[in-house]
C-alpha cells in the first residue's frame, strides 16, 4: 500500500494511494476524516488477506489448496465466506456469465501471479483477433458445486476448482468501506477501488462527478465521458485494461466460459450504475462476455448502462444520458 | 435314418438356434449401449449452439444460454432451491450528465476589497478572503 496523497477541493477532501494492485480513492464531503480513512484501509487489508490469490498465506489461497487435494470443507472468516457467497450469486444472476471457478483457466493462459510481475501490454494496443492457443483444459464451470455454510462460516469446495474472486471481490470492499467510512466520517462518501465506485450518505451538491472510460488509470481527461450520480454505484469492465502478453499473445482477463479464453465480443468497455458496487460490477461484467446479447439483458434488468464497442461506437441504456 | 440319430440333429438344430438368440441379444444390446455412449459423448464434445431465450420476468438469466459453460439445470435449480439470490438492483436513479469534465485550474484570485461609507478613513485591506477552492476533477471509473 502506498503513501496516499491528500487533495481539499470545493468542500471535498480526497485521498488516493495504491493498494489490492489497483488505485483506492477515497472521497469525502465532510471534514476530513482520518478514522474514515482507517476504516477503507481496514476494509482493503481484510479483503487482501482473505481473498487474494497471490497470496498463498490468504484464506482462499488455502482453499483452492485444499481443493487441489481432493475438496473438503473449511471453516472460513465470515469476510471469505461472504465473498464467495458473492461470487456463486454473481454466477447465479448472470447465468454463469460471471464465473467464479475461472482460476485455473487464468492461470493457463499466464496469469498466475501479481499483475505486476506479468508482461503488461498498452492498454489500448490491438485486440488480437484471433486468440488461438492451447489450453491445458477445457474449462468446465463448477460454481455451483461450491457450498457456503453458516454458522459457523464454512466452504466446501470439490476437488480441482480453483476459485478467483477478483471479478467480485473489490466491488464487495468498495461497497464495505464505503458504508464504514460514512459510519466513521458521517458525511458522504464515495470509494473506488480500481474504477469500481460505491458511494454512501448524502452526495455533493450536483452529485458525484465521475468519468468513465476505457482504463480508470487514464485519468479524467481519457475519452469518455463524464456523469453524475446521487447514491449507488456505478462500475466499469474493459478489455482494454489489465492486458499482458502470453505466448506471444496478447490476453486480458475477462474470460469467456464457455471457451475459458479471453472474450471477443463486439464491447471493449462496458459501464453499469445499480443500487450496489457488486451488481454494478457484475452487470458490467456479464455484458462484456455476452456481447451481442448485452443491450437485451441489461435493459432486462432495467440497469443504466454505457456499452463501447470495439470501434468506438457508444451505446447507451436505461436512462444513461447520452 | 434311425429315430435316435434324428432326435439328435433335432437337438443340435434347436441348440444353435439357442445360442443365435442369444448372439442377437447380445448384438442388439452392445448397439444400443453403443449408441447412447457415442450420443453422450458427441453431446459433450460439442459446445451446441446459442439460442436465445425470451424472457417476461425479472428473474436473472441472461438472453444467452449455452450447453456446457454454465452449471448443470439441476445445479442452477439446486441453488436457486437453497440460496436466495435476489436479482441485479438498479440505482434509484440514473446517472446524469455532468457539466464537470476535466479538473479546474487551481486559481487563486483574492476578493475585491470591502468598501464602506464611513467617514472616517477607510482601513487598509492586508488581508485577502480565502481563494475558492477549485473543482476536484471526477473520479475516474475504468476497467482495471
Amino acid at each position: 500500500m502506498t503513501t496516499p496523497t491528500a487533495e481539499y477541493a470545493a468542500d471535498l477532501r480526497t485521498e488516493t494511494w495504491e493498494a489490492l494492485g489497483t488505485t483506492v480513492v477515497v472521497r469525502l464531503t465532510g471534514a476530513a476524516s482520518p478514522d474514515a480513512i482507517a476504516a477503507v484501509k481496514d476494509e482493503l487489508d481484510a479483503i487482501d488477506a482473505a481473498a487474494s490469490r497471490f497470496r498463498p498465506e490468504s484464506e482462499l489461497s488455502r482453499l483452492n489448496a485444499l481443493s487441489a487435494r481432493g475438496g473438503g470443507t473449511v471453516e472460513t472468516s465470515p469476510l471469505l465466506a461472504g465473498a464467495v457467497r458473492l461470487a456463486i450469486r454473481a454466477a447465479e444472476v448472470s447465468d454463469g456469465t460471471v464465473d467464479p471457478t475461472l482460476g485455473a483457466a487464468l492461470i493457463s493462459l499466464g496469469y498466475d501471479r501479481d499483475f505486476s510481475l506479468l508482461d503488461a501490454i498498452a492498454p489500448h494496443a490491438p485486440v488480437d483477433a484471433d486468440i488461438r492457443i492451447v489450453v491445458q483444459q477445457r474449462h468446465v464451470a463448477r460454481w455451483a458445486d461450491v457450498v457456503v455454510h453458516d454458522d459457523p462460516p464454512r466452504i466446501t469446495v470439490p476437488a480441482g476448482v480453483m476459485l478467483d474472486l477478483g471479478a467480485t471481490a473489490k466491488a464487495l470492499v468498495a461497497d464495505r468501506a464505503a458504508r464504514r467510512a460514512h459510519g466513521a466520517a458521517g458525511g458522504g462518501v464515495l470509494v473506488s477501488v480500481g474504477g469500481d465506485i460505491a458511494t454512501c450518505g448524502d452526495a455533493p451538491a450536483g452529485g458525484w462527478a465521475i468519468h468513465v472510460t476505457d482504463d480508470h488509470r487514464d485519468g479524467p481527461s481519457a475519452p469518455g465521458q463524464t456523469v453524475s450520480i446521487s447514491s449507488g454505484a456505478l462500475a466499469t469492465s474493459s478489455i482494454a485494461a489489465r492486458r499482458w502478453r502470453h505466448d506471444g499473445r496478447a490476453m486480458h482477463h475477462i474470460l469467456d466460459p464457455r471457451t475459458g479464453l479471453p472474450v471477443r465480443g463486439p464491447w471493449r468497455t462496458v459501464s453499469v450504475a445499480a443500487a450496489t458496487c457488486p451488481d454494478a460490477n457484475i452487470a458490467a461484467t456479464a455484458a462484456v462476455v455476452l456481447g451481442d446479447h448485452a443491450p437485451a439483458w441489461l435493459d432486462e434488468h432495467a440497469l443504466p448502462a454505457r456499452l463501447v464497442a470495439l470501434d468506438g461506437t457508444v451505446r447507451t441504456l436505461s436512462g444513461w444520458p447520452r | 435314418m434311425s429315430r435316435s440319430k434324428r432326435a439328435s440333429t433335432v437337438a443340435r438344430r434347436d441348440a444353435g438356434l439357442r445360442r443365435l438368440r442369444t448372439l442377437n441379444r447380445v448384438l442388439i444390446g452392445a448397439a444400443v449401449a453403443g449408441t447412447a455412449l457415442l450420443t453422450d459423448v458427441a453431446a459433450h464434445a460439442f459446445p451446441g449452439h446459442k439460442r436465445v431465450v425470451t424472457r417476461t420476468t425479472n428473474a436473472p438469466a441472461p438472453a444467452t444460454s449455452t450447453s456446457r459453460p454454465h452449471a448443470s439445470r439441476h445445479h442452477r435449480r439446486h441453488h436457486a432451491r437453497h440460496h436466495a439470490h435476489p436479482a441485479l438492483r438498479p440505482p434509484a436513479h440514473a446517472p446524469t450528465t455532468s457539466t464537470q469534465s476535466a479538473p479546474a485550474p487551481t486559481t487563486t484570485q483574492s476578493a475585491p476589497a470591502p468598501t464602506t461609507t464611513q467617514s472616517a478613513p477607510a482601513p487598509v485591506v492586508t488581508t485577502s478572503a480565502p481563494a475558492p477552492a477549485p473543482t476536484p476533477a471526477p473520479v475516474v471509473s475504468g476497467g482495471s
